[in-house]
């Protein structure tokens, strides 16, 4: 650790140097840094590893060496190495942003062992090595001790605190920030965190100097002054009361006109959409035998209020479709099975997804035992090891359908059989495609 | 940005976007998969160089860990966490290894032995000369939740000032740790009195 140290502070002297005398020879380098005449060759393939260009001339019997893009220098030589002790600390600032926590179990959380459902981050140095590198915080004051628990904690000092957030979390957090107002306790730094939260997100404002520089990484969200504006040209009118007559673009139908009973009102953030789903009371272009209508609102073109009365809003027939859908849909739900291979990654996934539906249970068939959190009939357990069993009630399941495919090999539907058909359609469409011909 | 100049900083940001959830593009029906160095200097404006020197550590780390797992336990194929790999199904992962396709050794040994092997010096040669810049990097899954997000002292008092633990309810016990650290510091102040 001391050695990276060392190596790190002679090369900043020596690329000072540079800086200052235009060019050194070895002898010069010996000089400056105090060392052999092997180590200072050490030094220059060390910087030139690091991406920096020597020109050498010959001045009698001496080589002469100068940096070529020394334009480069007076920036990167302010980047402090990124070395695998940075690596291991950050290991170990990872366990301790959880809590404090002492030095043994500190030690344990980075043994591998068959209890653990996810393998953890090893540390890939002996254990005298590992308690160093605590030392080595202590002393930098990295982490401190608490005395009376004796547990290390994180000071924030040179390893900044960080706040690790699921994408829920992340969203919650951008959207939570970006509402404050100026003058509130904090307000620069907190607007500080919103803008960190918003680059992970790709919200990036390009009306900004640096905006330029980034590229949009992820799904761009459509912001919502522009969603709400479409919304507040629908809430214009009684939709909770009265029937609309609403004129709108359809996917399937082309242009149409319907009378429309609104149910609710959804945002769906997958889509970064907002739609209104209802009753079709019949129109113009749309089939007589379709109960329901979903209707995004960025494709309405004109609405007018009919003296009908709605009886639909907020009913209990939407209250059902909207408690079961997945992502936007009418349809009536159905029950599902899917099972995924028990990787530590997919597990996790369907955890996520349990935790965002009302009526899902979720099965491991582990090699030794099953884990369910209801009771279940022998039947009802017989399927292959190391599985997921994923039970839901879905409306919608073209668009759980996409969700699956994500998943690749390691899912298979049970039921239903349209589901079923329709991961095997997705599969039959891309063989097909590569059976083709090259025109 | 200076921040950057913190390794740790940057570590953190580069594990960000190595997170191994891959985005679907609907337009192509795909996924992409983690990040290209070239991407990142994009977004980051890090230099270059400063990044494909960060990553060859990554992988001399990646590599030095799976000796250690080797050692220890054999030559089980364990799932451990924050392993860094190349997208080997993208296309400019081919590219590379058609480019490789007369030469010996090929990429595809160079990069399985700056996994496991002996840390090849050719392949830090192709990362410093930038020819690794286009292939998409990621994480099997990252060292963090799923995302980090880096405070300053005082961005971290003003979340500590609205409870962000009450807000984000989570298991990331994020404030006791602060409460300590305000501990030392009150702590430290009435030592200097």
């Amino acid at each position: 650790m001391a050695k990276n140290n060392k190596t790190y502070k002679n090369s900043a002297i020596l690329l000072e140097n540079f800086k200052n005398n235009g060019s050194l020879s070895i002898d010069d380098i010996c000089t400056i840094l105090n060392c052999k005449r092997q180590s200072a060759y050490n030094y220059i393939d060390r910087l030139e590893k690091k991406g920096y260009t020597f020109s050498k001339q010959s001045n009698g019997n001496k080589t002469i060496y100068s940096i070529e893009n020394s334009a480069d220098i007076e920036e990167n030589i302010k980047y402090q190495p990124l070395d695998k002790d940075v690596i291991r600390k950050y290991c170990i600032m990872q366990k301790l942003q959880e809590g404090p926590v002492s030095a043994a179990s500190l030690m344990h959380k980075f043994t591998i062992s068959d209890k653990n459902d996810e393998y953890p981050v090893p540390i890939d140095v002996k254990h005298t090595y590992f308690t160093g590198l605590l030392d080595s915080m202590l002393n930098d004051g990295d982490i401190a001790i608490d005395t009376s628990s004796g547990k290390y904690y994180l000071t924030g000092n040179n390893i900044p605190l960080s706040l690790s957030v699921d994408i829920e979390q992340l969203y919650d957090l951008y959207n939570g920030l970006s509402n404050i107002t100026p003058g509130i306790p904090y307000y620069k730094q907190l607007c500080s965190v919103c803008q960190k939260a918003g680059m992970l997100l790709g919200n990036i404002n390009p009306g900004t100097k640096s905006g330029q520089n980034y590229i949009v990484y992820g799904r761009k969200h459509e912001e919502f002054d522009t969603i709400s504006s479409y919304l507040s040209d629908f809430i214009k009118f009684d939709y909770k009361h009265k029937i609309l007559q609403i004129e709108y673009m359809s996917r399937d139908y082309g242009k149409c006109q319907v009378l429309f009973a609104t149910g609710m009102i959804v945002y769906c953030l997958e889509k970064d959409a907002m739609y209104v789903i209802g009753k079709n009371m019949g129109g113009e272009n749309i089939p007589d035998n379709l109960p329901y209508i979903i209707i995004n609102l960025k494709n309405i073109s004109g609405i007018s209020e009919t003296s009908d009365a709605n009886l639909h809003f907020n009913s209990e027939y939407f209250q059902s479709v909207f408690e079961y859908m997945f992502s936007i849909s009418v349809e009536k739900p159905v029950d599902v099975i899917v099972d995924f291979e028990r990787f530590a990654n997919i597990e996790r996934k369907t955890s996520y997804l349990k935790k965002q539906r009302s009526h899902t249970n979720i099965i491991k068939n582990t090699e030794k035992n099953y884990e369910t959190e209801e009771l279940l009939s022998e039947a009802e357990l017989s399927f292959g090891k190391n599985t997921i069993r994923y039970k839901d009630k879905i409306s919608g399941l073209s668009d759980f359908a996409n969700y699956l495919r994500q998943f690749g090999s390691s899912v298979k539907v049970v039921e239903p059989q349209e589901l079923k058909e329709k991961m095997l359609f997705s599969v039959k469409r891309t063989l097909e495609r590569y059976n083709e011909e090259d025109i | 940005m200076t921040e950057y100049y913190n390794p740790y900083i940057r570590l953190q940001v580069y594990c960000n976007f190595f997170n191994e959830y891959n985005m679907y593009i609907e337009n192509e029906n795909k996924y992409e998969l983690g990040i290209t160095i070239s991407q990142l200097h994009k977004i980051t404006q890090i230099p270059l160089e400063i990044i494909r020197q960060d990553i060859i550590t990554l992988f001399k780390w990646r590599n030095s860990t799976e000796k250690k797992i080797n050692q220890e336990y054999g030559n089980e194929n364990l799932d451990w966490k924050a392993r860094i790999v190349f997208d080997e199904e993208s296309i400019p992962y081919h590219d590379l290894t058609r480019q490789f396709e007369n030469e010996k050794p090929g990429f595809e040994y160079l990069y399985m032995q700056a996994v496991e092997g002996e840390f090849p010096s050719k392949i830090e040669e192709l990362f410093m000369q930038g020819r690794l810049d286009f292939i998409p990097i990621y994480m099997n899954n990252t060292f963090q939740k799923d995302y980090s997000i880096y405070l300053t002292q005082k961005e971290a008092e003003a979340l500590y000032y609205y409870n962000l633990n009450e807000i984000l309810d989570n298991g990331n016990d994020y404030n006791s740790n602060f409460k300590m650290q305000k501990n030392l510091i009150s702590i430290s102040r009435i030592n200097i009195k």
